[in-house]
């Protein structure tokens, strides 16, 4: 069963105030926010500061979905708006000199750098580099193979939009991984062509 | 835990959480429900002095520019008037508003609510980042649900017109546009009878069709009393002559004079004269001697040579 057919209950109670149903709603759906916020905040951020930004805005702020179909895309916008808050905190901390806005260390933890092997280190590193309308694309399409029209609704934009920030994330990729890692890239071509065999090819 | 060879897919794998993870994450979500809410700067600067504390404070709200989102909600106050062009401004990080015209902005940097009394307001809001953006007009409601758009109260009634993203209309007679996307545009009509007489005027002089300028004619007598409903009248009666219906005209007439307003009585009093005197001049008399008592210059010269003074 489609998580949003299995939860749409709970999204409606959701909307509507109650908070024992955000809760559960959120403890459902928690691998894939996980997932989000490791692949969208790169080496350099703390996966656990994004992910308690994303539960408080969920928690509080789950009645400005419009409907429970919107759930989704709406999950994705939060922990999408507050990976790139704390890029841009990490960014001021690294060149304004004085600002302190967190107490955390955003160096990598043992529990991420456990996590990940030498290329999956790689694979983050270059997608770091990315701008992020094409790193979430790349993510979306490329790691998590969702189809043109599920990006597009998760990213409120068109399916054209999706498969031109495709090709743009496909070619920055290859180059960014061409310089960061050359090993990397070498393997990379495989992964326009069993994409479009999967879903088919962007004009 | 696969590790196929594509490097996409390894990462992907990876990035999923395993079972540890998903126990400690289950307890951090268990932190975060358990405890108060706080602002999230409140207990960093604890052991500092007072005097260190509104330092860095400030300092924070100065150089961080998304400090409204993890603070407490900023109220927001600000009031717009005409000045011939448009004015841009930025309340939030979020939000960008161009206005022109009468508009006060309330509400919190989470919730703004602009109410427009007249002119237009564009608003720009950033996607899905959790604003709850309306702007009220006495015509309706516009909620955005993201992110560019503007607002337009005329005498026509209030046009929303979507340039990005969805936008839900609620209309304050009760119909409702419930996710207009780029390129759409919607128009609450309005809801009062001075609103429906303002949109009648807009449209007669801008040579709309006649059903539409008689629909809001109609829907504004529907509505009206006093001025507003003679002024209708009035309104309705000449359209009636032009049209060549002189049984509306003289009952629309009638109907202003019964009414006791006086801005276009003079007016009414020779449109109910004339058509009158098709049933003789005992009918237009009434008419007439009011016309005469009016002042010494007699607007009617051939109705009253033909009907004398009684």
């Amino acid at each position: 069963m489609h998580p949003i057919e299995r939860d749409r209950a709970l999204i409606a109670a959701g909307i509507a105030g109650d908070m024992r149903a955000r809760e559960r709603l959120l403890r459902a759906w928690l691998p894939q926010v996980i997932a989000w916020c490791k692949r969208l905040s790169g080496p350099k951020l703390d996966p656990d500061d994004v992910f308690q930004d994303v539960a408080e805005k969920v928690l509080t702020r789950m009645q400005t979905v419009r409907e429970p179909d919107a759930f989704p895309g709406w999950l994705f916008q939060v922990v999408r708006s507050q990976a790139n808050r704390h890029r841009r905190k990490a960014w001021m901390k690294r060149w304004i000199p004085g600002v302190t806005t967190e107490a955390t260390d955003h160096g990598p933890t043992p529990e991420r750098s456990t996590g990940l092997s030498e290329i999956s280190r790689q694979v983050q590193q270059v997608l770091d580099e990315l701008p992020a309308a094409q790193r979430e694309v790349l993510v979306l399409c490329f790691i998590e193979e969702r189809s043109h029209s599920e990006v597009a609704e998760l990213l409120d934009v068109p399916i054209g939009t999706v498969k031109s920030r495709m090709r743009l994330a496909r070619d920055r990729f290859a180059r960014e991984a061409q310089r960061i890692s050359p090993s990397l890239g070498d393997v990379l071509p495989a992964i326009p062509t069993s994409y479009e065999n999967a879903q088919g090819a962007p004009p | 835990m696969t590790t196929g060879q594509n490097p996409l897919r390894r990462f992907a794998d990876e990035t999923w959480p395993d079972e540890r993870e998903l126990a400690h994450y289950n307890r951090r979500l268990s932190e975060i429900t358990n405890r108060p809410a706080r602002p999230v700067w409140s207990g960093l600067w604890m052991p500092a002095t007072a005097g260190a504390l509104a330092a860095g404070a400030a300092l924070i709200f100065a150089l961080n520019p998304t400090s409204s989102e993890i603070s407490a909600p900023q109220t927001l106050a600000m009031q717009f008037q005409p000045t011939g062009e448009a004015v841009s401004s930025r309340p939030t990080e979020q939000v960008s508003l161009t206005t022109n015209g009468v508009a006060t902005l309330s509400g919190t940097a989470l919730a703004p609510v602009i109410d427009l009394t007249s002119g237009s307001v564009k608003v720009q809001v950033e996607p899905k980042a959790g604003i709850d953006l309306r702007v009220r007009t006495p015509d309706g409601e516009v909620q955005v649900l993201g992110t560019i758009f503007s607002v337009d109260r005329g005498p026509l009634g209030t046009a929303v017109q979507v340039e990005r993203g969805r936008v839900a209309v609620r209309c304050a007679g009760g119909v409702e546009h419930p996710g207009l996307v780029a390129g759409e545009s919607a128009l609450c009509l309005p809801t009062t009878a001075e609103g429906m007489l303002g949109r009648a005027a807009a449209l007669a002089a801008s040579g709309a069709p006649d059903g539409e300028v008689s629909a809001a004619i109609e829907a504004g007598l529907a509505l009206a009393s006093g001025a507003t409903r003679a002024e209708l009248l009035a309104m309705r009666m000449d359209r009636a002559l032009q049209g060549g219906d002189p049984s509306v005209a003289l009952a629309d007439a009638r109907a202003y004079l019964e009414s006791g307003e006086s801005a276009r009585r003079e007016h009414a009093l020779r449109v109910a004269a004339r058509l009158s005197a098709a049933q003789g001049c005992a009918a237009a008399a009434p008419y007439l001697d009011e016309l005469r008592a009016l002042g010494p210059a007699n607007p009617e010269p051939e109705l009253s040579a033909q009907c004398a003074p009684r």
